[in-house]
């Protein structure tokens, strides 16, 4: 049981931070610089 | 509440103690945020070296909280490429199938080597192939993505079958089983040391499978995501995966992939790619360092 939290937390911890973060920089991006958002440029 | 505990605190070994501890890992985050954010990588290659030799941290949990870490880097990319629609879903399931059995196979190898060779020859035996990891990545760098003339790439001139279309990608008549091999071996590189995203899995995408530059980041990005994610269930279940750690260097990495962001748009490209090969020569130095400590 303790065994599936712990894996759980392990992935779902990372991914939800991922996630939210790139939604938190987009809106800001959104906000104050507009419309476009930083992508990755070095490909 | 033990049992959560457990993988909450810095109960490892490391030569740094106390407060220090958390704000060196958190520096680290944000130096590898700063490459991720500038070169487009995920940083596995810097950050697993940075962690056991200059840290002193036990390798497999540096591996298995490095897949973990690399969970939220490469979410937070994919999510940015799935937007642009540089995310062809069917090719990134595809490459996710060869590389999850990959991780499998390769973590199992992590663990059976170590039983095998004992602390001291492990340590060497992975510190040579990191090395012998950055001397090809930083060589892939150098030489640059080269596309062959034909105009077709490596898996559609293959004339192993069955064959498949991927609309998604523009691309016709694929070796299926070319696509599950690149996979097998992304997925190999990863569960076995824990690096095998971006910059080696890049080249491989563009010349063998043969998709455009956008498609291909947005693709490894997406089976990057999938392989950690198999690869931080494995190690975690072992208990080599500690959270504390995988949260500080996400602190930092979160902040520097901005800075590093920033940069990319004021540095010129061919700059970029000169840093990188330094960067990635700076991080075989490490390894080097290193592996003269153990075998003197």
């Amino acid at each position: 049981m303790w065994l599936i939290v712990k894996l759980l937390l392990m992935i779902l911890f990372p991914l939800a931070w991922g996630l939210g973060s790139d939604w938190v920089f987009a809106k800001i991006h959104s906000r104050f610089v507009g419309g476009g958002r930083g992508g990755d440029r070095s490909a | 509440m033990t049992e959560l505990q457990e993988i909450f605190n810095f109960d490892f070994q490391a030569h740094l103690q106390g407060p220090a501890l958390p704000a060196a890992l958190v520096g680290i985050g944000l130096l590898v945020g700063v490459l991720t954010g500038l070169f487009g990588v995920g940083g596995g290659f810097l950050i697993i070296p940075l962690l056991v030799v200059v840290m002193g941290l036990e390798r497999t949990l540096v591996v298995g909280s490095s897949l973990s870490f690399t969970i939220g880097t490469a979410a937070a990319g994919a999510a940015r490429h799935r937007r642009m629609k540089n995310v062809d879903l069917r090719t990134v399931i595809l490459i996710a199938c060869g590389a999850l059995v990959g991780t499998v196979v390769g973590k199992y190898a992590h663990v059976g080597l170590k039983q095998h060779l004992g602390p001291g020859r492990f340590e060497i035996t992975f510190d040579s192939l990191y090395l012998a990891m950055l001397v090809l990545i930083g060589w892939v760098v150098w030489r640059g993505h080269r596309r062959d003339g034909s105009g077709r790439s490596v898996l559609q001139r293959m004339r192993l079958g069955p064959r498949i279309d991927l609309p998604g990608a523009n691309l016709a008549s694929v070796s299926l089983t070319g696509l599950l091999g690149v996979g097998l071996i992304i997925g190999l590189m990863k569960g076995l040391l824990g690096i095998g995203g971006g910059v080696l899995f890049m080249p491989l995408l563009l010349i063998v499978v043969g998709l455009d530059a956008h498609k291909a980041v947005g693709t490894s990005l997406g089976v990057v995501v999938l392989t950690s994610i198999v690869g931080t269930a494995l190690y975690g279940a072992d208990g080599n995966v500690n959270l504390a750690l995988v949260m500080v260097l996400l602190a930092g990495s979160t902040v520097g992939v901005q800075i590093g962001a920033w940069l990319c748009r004021r540095l010129h490209a061919g700059l970029i790619q000169r840093y990188f090969v330094v960067v990635v020569a700076l991080a075989a130095c490490l390894v080097i360092i290193s592996l003269l400590g153990r075998i003197m």
